[in-house]
C-alpha cells in the first residue's frame, strides 16, 4: 500500500463489504464528488471488493482486505485496494461479448468490465505475496 | 429495496425502489420466479425509483428475462435514469430488453 494512502484493513468477507464502501465514499464526499460520481465509486468499490472476498482466499485460509485512499485534489480520488491471497490479475480477463442477445448472454461477467468502463484508470500488481489493485476515479468537468 | 408488483392487464408492472445490490438481487429474482410460476409471463419492471444496480443485480435482470421468456414471456424495462441508465448503456443490455418510457407505454406494447 502506497505510504499517502488513509487505510482500513479488515477480514475478507461479505460482512466488511459495507464498511469498504462507506469508507471510500466518505472520502469522495469530502473531494466533492457528486451524487452520480458517489454511486459510480459505490458500484467500482463493492465490484472489486466482491472479487476479492470471492475468489482470493480459500475457505480454509481466510485473510484479509486492506483498501486505502488519497484524495488528489478536488474530484479526484485513487483508491488502492490489496490482499494476500492467491494471484489474480481481474483486468487479464477477456471482455464479455456485449453484442449477444438475451438468449446467448451469460449471466455473469459484467463486474470488472463496468469497473474499467468507469474508472480513469486502473492497474494491478502483483507485489510478493499481494494483490494490489489501483484505480483512479475523476468527475469530469 | 422495496418491490411493488401491480397487475395491469395482461402484465404485471414490477417496480423496484431503492438499491439493487448483492443482498436485495435474490429479492427481485424470487419476487419474479413467483409471478412467473402463477402464469404471469409478461412482466414491466419499472426501475423510475431504482436508485443503484451492480453487476449482480444486472445477473438478475438477465436471470428473469430468460425465465420469462422461456415461459412465452417478456420482461420490458421502463423509467430508466441515472446511473442505472448508465449501466445498462455501457453493457449494451439496453439494446437486449425492450425499452420503454412509461410503464403506460410498456403495456400497451404487449396488450
Amino acid at each position: 500500500m502506497a505510504n499517502n494512502f488513509i487505510q482500513l484493513k479488515l477480514p475478507a468477507k461479505i460482512e466488511s463489504l459495507r464498511e469498504f464502501t462507506a469508507f471510500v465514499h466518505n472520502a469522495a464526499q469530502e473531494a466533492a464528488f457528486p451524487e452520480m460520481d458517489l454511486g459510480r465509486l459505490d458500484l467500482v468499490m463493492e465490484e472489486v471488493v466482491v472479487n476479492v472476498i470471492n475468489y482470493a482466499y480459500p475457505d480454509s485460509q481466510p485473510g484479509n482486505i486492506e483498501v486505502g485512499y488519497a484524495i488528489e485534489g478536488p474530484g479526484k480520488l485513487s483508491v488502492q485496494v490489496c490482499d494476500s491471497g492467491r494471484a489474480f490479475d481481474p483486468l487479464a480477463k477477456d471482455p464479455p461479448d456485449l453484442r449477444l442477445g438475451l438468449a446467448d448472454r451469460p449471466i455473469g461477467g459484467l463486474g470488472i468490465f463496468l469497473v474499467k468502463q468507469i474508472a480513469r484508470s486502473i492497474s494491478y500488481n502483483r507485489d510478493g505475496d499481494q494483490n494490489i489493485l489501483t484505480f483512479c476515479l475523476e468527475v469530469e468537468p | 429495496m422495496t418491490i411493488e408488483s401491480t397487475k395491469a392487464g395482461k402484465a404485471v408492472v414490477v417496480k423496484l425502489i431503492g438499491r439493487m445490490d448483492a443482498d436485495t438481487n435474490k429479492e427481485f429474482e424470487a419476487a419474479v420466479a413467483q409471478l412467473v410460476s402463477e402464469g404471469s409471463v409478461y412482466l414491466v419492471v419499472d426501475v423510475t425509483e431504482l436508485l443503484y444496480i451492480n453487476s449482480a443485480g444486472l445477473g438478475s435482470f438477465l436471470r428473469n428475462a430468460k425465465r420469462a421468456q422461456e415461459k412465452g414471456g417478456a420482461l420490458l424495462l421502463c423509467g430508466l435514469k441515472g446511473l442505472v441508465k448508465e449501466v445498462f448503456e455501457m453493457t449494451r443490455l439496453i439494446s437486449v430488453f425492450p425499452v420503454f418510457e412509461s410503464t403506460d407505454a410498456a403495456c400497451q406494447s404487449i396488450a
